[in-house]
């Protein structure tokens, strides 16, 4: 793509691009470091862009994968279990508010698997139904009700563990 | 979901990127509920401060300056081969010449 092509197509969907990368990292810094690569590729690949039948799902397809990028390069960088990572959140304190599976699995994004994540942001940051995300996957209802389920299972226990024995 | 539109549908809406169908549904849905109004308004905002923000401009001028894919590869692959070829050279220029070992000694000829 020239680079007028990638301006006006950072112009229509940039924002929504940097909005979704900021979710993901939560973190402002990182999510434009993501929106810049996200760019970057679309400067390389852009004539899969033009052939795409949803310009803002293939974006974010792209997005999620740098994002994904720089929270394993961050993981890797600061390796934790889940469970530290868990305990180390604990002490910087949070209390026990009422706070959903959602957020639990955002925050702790960068320690589940690739699909896993994939599952993550599908169901939690875009809100998809099973039906949705088993469509837009390519992977059956049954895989994703089991890693829906994993998901609420390590949701339930990292509450667990970061605000004592009953769920907040 | 939750009977709200999804986030993921709201934003494929302000960019026009959804098809015709769900455009109208997600129009008509809009015309009766005030969260998904402003949610939708939420993301009109955003999208004029981003601009603000963060210019094309400044976007292609921080492209430019990063490096093409595989440069580095590419560079210290040809930096490796350029050390191999000056070692390989030294040992030419600066090789002993034969050697016969005497009982444990090595005596160049």
């Amino acid at each position: 793509m020239t680079e007028d092509e990638v301006a006006q197509a950072y112009r229509q969907y940039g924002f929504l691009v940097l909005r979704r990368c900021r979710r993901i990292l939560r973190d402002q810094a990182a999510g434009e470091d993501a929106l810049q690569e996200v760019f970057v590729r679309l400067m390389r690949y852009g004539r899969a862009f033009e052939k795409a039948g949803s310009k803002v799902l293939w974006l974010y397809r792209v997005a999620d994968r740098c994002c994904f990028d720089l929270l394993a390069r961050r993981s890797s960088r600061a390796e934790a279990p889940l469970g530290e990572a868990a305990e180390d959140q604990r002490a910087a304190g949070g209390g026990a508010q009422a706070i959903e599976d959602r957020d639990v699995v955002l925050r702790f994004l960068a320690h589940f698997d690739d699909r896993l994540k994939k599952v993550a942001v599908l169901h939690y940051l875009d809100e998809m139904t099973q039906e949705e995300i088993a469509e837009a996957t390519g992977w059956s209802r049954q895989t994703i009700f089991k890693k829906l389920a994993v998901l609420r299972e390590q949701a339930t226990a990292l509450k667990v563990r970061l605000w004592g024995g009953s769920e907040p | 979901m939750t009977g709200h539109l999804s986030w993921l549908n709201l934003e494929r809406f302000t960019v026009d990127d959804l098809p015709a169908d769900a455009r109208e549904s997600t129009r008509g849905h809009l015309e009766v509920c005030d969260e998904c109004r402003r949610r939708l308004d939420e993301l009109e905002r955003e999208r004029e401060s981003h601009l603000r923000r963060f210019s094309p401009e400044s976007l292609i001028a921080r492209i430019r300056q990063k490096p093409r894919p595989f440069f580095i590869l590419r560079l210290a692959i040809g930096l490796g081969a350029l050390g191999l070829v000056a070692a390989a050279l030294t040992l030419v220029v600066f090789a002993p010449g034969d050697r016969v070992r005497l009982k444990g000694t090595a005596v160049a000829i």
